[in-house]
């Protein structure tokens, strides 16, 4: 069978699912937690916590403020220690709160295992009610965007929702948390999308699947296999078939028009990751506060995906896995394509960290930029079609005209450009500075 | 600061890279030559090989002088210095004096890559750019081609030459067999189609070039002297004996291919190969000139940065809203 | 012969034609133009830095004799030039003291510790897309050299990991001020030496971890004072130059040395 997939550019670099056959662990709570306040797009939250607040497990410890905002939970009992700014998974310094547990070291299966399970009846409810459960939860879209999901599911009535995509393709290399789920949580993730399926009329679902998880296409074909609204797609493995326009193109042969979103076409995509919250909002009104990481990186001694608590330090996860940390050069969060490096071992996991990856030089050297040889590889495996070296050439001349602006606010950085240039040239690096240019006149 | 602290690395994603580089790339052209020159050197025996190493050894050597020179950063053991000696070799007669190599290495060096800024800059392809200019500056030393298997010194035209000069009836002799092989007169490295052909296939393989541009450069003149062929074969040579001689294989699968001197897009390169090819015909069968492929390929390298401007390559999403 | 000729006539011909089009078009298409322009334009730096807000020096002078004003004086050229420019223009100009550019940090990477190996792209916002700081302190010069790219006179460098500029070289153009993506470049009176040397506005023990020359915010400055030039706002001692007087009682009393005399800079903080 031919398989689906996106047309135009894309790369197929090496996958390195080091932790694809391995089963979720659960981890421990930590001695202490950072709970970054925004871990969302949108406008920030409103802290409600003071130092020395005592604390229980699903206390709203932030606020969202206004639609576009998402909530934050603590994650244990405990008490909050202390509010600072604290550099975070991908650089940035953001405000966190930092919160002393009451038990240290408790497995947080034990944890889990004390919510009770509570039966819902997904055909009385009601659109709205919905919305707000999802908005309270604060679910933010799990693949690494961190949208927040009520907003998403929220589109303005002139656009008819026909087809949901549940994105499982984890087109990344290393990252298996996706994956993991769709195999052990299939039952729930089909709860969750019929939850889903109850916010629009007569809503088709797909989900999409690269073809390198064969074990999860069947899992999932098993689990929705009474499901006639429901199908999954199995996909060619290419890069970066996860990006939500390259998805559709793939899934429905539809094309999300240029700074159009989605929703333009009929389609709302919702990651995996997202769905289990989903389920977990519902049958547990278990708020988001814990996530799966896979840990992985040609250091570890073994990888693995693990269910942590958010607010986790790296640090924690480094001594779990027994992780020779004066051999790591290079701290990822998410996937090596599009994830972030981070340069404090204190930073805690996140709402959207779908991975923590460590790296030493033998991987990933870096060289300096050479002159471009236009050979047009850039341009050949952009899945945005954009003519990249012309106009990174452009960005670095500070030569940013309207022309050069609308191609620069296509650019999805997935870094396919950067990964085929021959003369080591940062063009993705290059793109995010233009959108920083851009920015800045605005 | 505390020595025993290790700083973790900060950079923009992504995290990883091809093992690619330019030096690789070139490297790996520069050795695709090697059954094509293998060749030169039987045919043409030592002097080849002189020639070879003289621009090799002047090319990277005018590169390291410019070096020491301009105020940018040359890397000039990069690989691309000694693949412009190496093309540049090829693109003369084996019987080329000394100087007239050293002025060859001076023009493609400095006036056909460094005066524009270097490594990627250039609009003209260098080797190209220094072919001409001997060929105009030079005509009686770029005329007299060594006749093969001579090595003597012994010289004549190429079949090419015979064609514009006598007429078509005075190549009933040559067999396309031999032409194919490299058994003609001619410069160091366009003689033999078959070895370049082989070279250039591992190229295409290793998408290092891209196929379109010699296959439309290839087939528009074969199509182009092929139709005057049929229309007067007492007076135009037949196609395939246009397709094996002069500089066309190695003009249309090393010089056209250049990736800093063609287009960047498909749709680019398949007007680039189209243009090359008709160009080429046109010069051959009309112009003064008896080969017509480097001043093709210099004529439509003009074109490029017109061709990178209108035939871009389609955005993904332009397509009406719903 | 008659060929010379011929060819001369014929070239003679178009030399005469071409010229009288020339000619007529020169007559026709004449623009006036303020011959005070080009003076004024030979008068000014002709650096064409930019720092007016017009695009160059020639765009500036055709702008202020137009205008027929020097409300906005050129920030390059001393007040010799503007009033020479003023004589040109018939006009009295005050003069004014020359501005210079100002860094209020000074965390050095001795002084604050660095901590990362940043690989991007040199140049300071392309560095904060990756991290918003590359030293221990969240508000310090991250030294990657944006505002030493941008400076048309060569008056800022690197140094240790933080911008030091040339009062001498500086023409207080303020080209370089929106280039920071940190915000720690001041302009401030050429003749003032006094500067707070940094912009942290975290509390003082936060501020005294991520830098040993970080201002804490303890007032001593403020005290010490006579002229009410410098006070303490959000744990960040700031000068008023309008009525600081030089008198460097606040250098002395600054416990951390984030209060520095420029020229006589003290590079290592003492261990207070």
């Amino acid at each position: 069978m031919l398989l689906r997939t996106f047309k135009r550019g894309g790369i197929h670099p090496p996958e390195e699912k080091l932790s694809a056959d391995l089963a979720i662990e659960y981890g421990e709570i930590p001695g202490s937690l950072l709970v970054p306040v925004n871990q969302h797009i949108g406008k920030p939250c409103n802290v409600l916590v003071k130092k020395g607040t005592a604390v229980k497990r699903g206390d709203v410890l932030a606020e969202a403020d206004g639609f576009v905002s998402s909530n934050v939970h603590a994650p244990v009992d405990g008490k909050v220690q202390k509010i600072l700014n604290f550099p975070q998974l991908g650089g940035q310094i953001k405000e966190c709160i930092q919160i002393t547990p009451d038990n240290p070291g408790e497995s947080y299966q034990s944890v889990l295992e004390g919510d009770t399970f509570q039966e819902v009846d997904v055909d009385g409810l009601d659109r709205d009610e919905i919305r707000k459960t999802i908005a309270k939860a604060g679910l933010v879209g799990m693949g690494g965007a961190g949208f927040p999901t009520h907003v998403k599911l929220s589109p303005p009535p002139d656009k008819t929702i026909d087809t949901l995509i549940i994105n499982g393709a984890e087109c990344e290399p290393y990252i298996t948390a996706d994956h993991r789920l769709m195999i052990e949580k299939s039952d729930e993730l089909v709860r969750g999308i019929k939850i889903l399926q109850k916010l629009f009329d007569d809503v088709m679902i797909y989900i999409g699947i690269e073809e390198n998880k064969a074990d999860a296409i069947e899992t999932l074909e098993q689990a929705t296999k009474d499901e006639v609204k429901m199908k999954v797609i199995p996909l060619k493995t290419k890069y970066p078939q996860g990006g939500e326009k390259q998805l559709i193109k793939a899934v429905l042969n539809r094309e999300v028009p240029s700074k159009g979103l989605p929703m333009d076409v009929g389609v709302i995509v919702q990651n995996v990751g997202t769905l289990k919250a989903i389920y977990d909002a519902f049958f547990y009104q278990r708020p988001l506060m814990e996530r799966v990481v896979t840990v992985s990186g040609n250091v570890v001694k073994r990888a693995g995906n693990i269910l942590v608590p958010i607010g986790t330090p790296v640090s924690y996860l480094i001594e779990k896995y027994e992780i020779d940390k004066s051999r790591i050069k290079r701290l990822v969060s998410g996937g090596p394509m599009m994830g972030r490096t981070s340069y404090s071992f204190e930073s805690p996991v996140s709402k959207t960290s779908s991975a923590v990856l460590f790296f030493d030089d033998s991987v990933y050297d870096t060289r300096d930029e050479n002159p471009c040889i236009r050979c047009g590889n850039c341009i050949a495996v952009c899945p945005m079609g954009l003519p990249v070296a012309q106009v990174t050439e452009m960005i670095k001349a500070n030569n940013v005209t309207p022309d050069i602006k609308n191609y620069i606010m296509d650019c999805i950085e997935c870094g396919s450009c950067s990964y085929v240039c021959p003369a080591d040239r940062r063009l993705v690096h290059w793109m995010r500075f233009g959108k920083n240019i851009i920015n800045r006149e605005n | 600061m505390d020595a025993s602290k290790q700083l973790l690395v900060m950079d923009s994603s992504p995290q990883g890279r091809v093992t690619e580089s330019t030096s690789k790339i070139m490297n790996t052209v520069s050795l695709t030559l090697i059954p094509a020159l293998a060749v030169s050197v039987w045919v043409f025996g030592w002097d080849a090989v002189r020639v070879l190493a003289l621009t090799s050894v002047f090319c990277v050597g005018f590169e390291w002088l410019l070096s020491k020179w301009v105020s940018y950063k040359i890397d000039y053991m990069d690989g691309s210095a000694l693949l412009t000696g190496i093309l540049l070799a090829m693109n003369l007669p084996s019987s080329s004096p000394w100087w007239l190599i050293l002025i060859g290495s001076l023009v493609a060096i400095g006036l056909g890559k460094q005066v524009f800024g270097g490594l990627g800059q250039n609009i003209f392809n260098p080797v190209l750019v220094s072919r001409t200019f001997l060929i105009i500056s030079f005509p009686v030393e770029l005329s007299l081609w060594p006749k093969p298997f001579a090595y003597d010194g012994s010289t004549g035209a190429t079949p090419l030459g015979v064609l514009k000069t006598e007429g078509v009836g005075a190549l009933s002799g040559t067999s396309i067999g031999d032409l194919a092989m490299g058994q003609m007169g001619g410069s160091v490295g366009e003689i033999s189609a078959l070895t370049l052909l082989l070279g250039a296939a591992y190229l295409i393989y290793k998408q290092y070039i891209a196929w379109e541009v010699p296959a439309l450069f290839i087939g528009t003149v074969f199509v182009f002297t092929g139709i005057f062929y049929l229309i007067d074969p007492t007076t135009y040579a037949d196609p395939v004996f246009h397709m094996f001689t002069g500089g066309l294989f190695i003009g249309a699968l090393y010089m056209a291919t250049d990736m800093v001197t063609s287009p960047l897009t498909k749709k680019g390169r398949i007007v680039f190969g189209i243009g090359c090819g008709f160009f080429t015909a046109v010069i051959r069968l009309f112009g003064s000139y008896p080969e017509g492929v480097s001043f093709a390929i210099v004529l439509m390298n003009g074109f490029v940065p017109l061709l990178d401007k209108y035939l871009p390559d389609k955005k993904f999403g332009m397509v009406k809203n719903g | 012969m008659p060929d010379i000729v011929i060819a001369g006539l014929v070239l003679g011909g178009f030399a005469l034609i071409s010229s009288s089009g020339l000619l007529y078009a020169s007559k026709k298409f004449y623009v006036y133009e303020d011959p005070r322009i080009e003076e004024v334009t030979e008068l000014l730096p002709g650096a064409n830095c930019g720092g007016c807000g017009f695009a160059g020096c020639s765009a500036y002078a055709e702008h202020v004799v137009k205008e027929g004003s020097l409300e906005d004086p050129c920030p390059v050229a001393d007040s010799e030039t503007m009033a020479k420019i003023g004589e040109v223009l018939g006009l009295q100009v005050e003069s004014s003291e020359k501005m210079v550019a100002s860094l209020m940090c000074h965390g050095t990477v001795q002084n604050s510790e660095l901590m990362m190996d940043y690989e991007g792209i040199e140049d300071c916002w392309a560095a904060m897309l990756v991290a918003d700081t590359t030293k221990a302190c969240a508000f310090a010069c991250l030294g990657l050299g944006s505002c030493v790219e941008a400076c048309p006179f060569d008056a800022m460098h690197l140094e240790n990991g933080i911008v030091v500029i040339d009062d001498e070289k500086c023409t207080g153009c303020g080209i370089c001020i929106p280039t920071c993506p940190k915000n720690i470049l001041h302009m401030r009176p050429y003749s003032k030496k006094v500067t707070v040397t940094c912009n942290n506005t975290d509390k003082g023990a936060d501020a005294r971890k991520a830098c040993k020359v970080a201002c804490i915010g303890c007032m001593k400055c403020e005290k010490v004072c006579e002229d009410d030039a410098i006070h303490v706002n959000n744990f960040l001692a700031k000068i008023d130059y309008n009525k600081c007087t030089n008198c460097e009682k606040c250098v002395e009393v600054c416990p951390t040395n984030s209060i520095q005399i420029r020229g006589q800079e003290v590079h290592v903080a003492a261990d207070v």
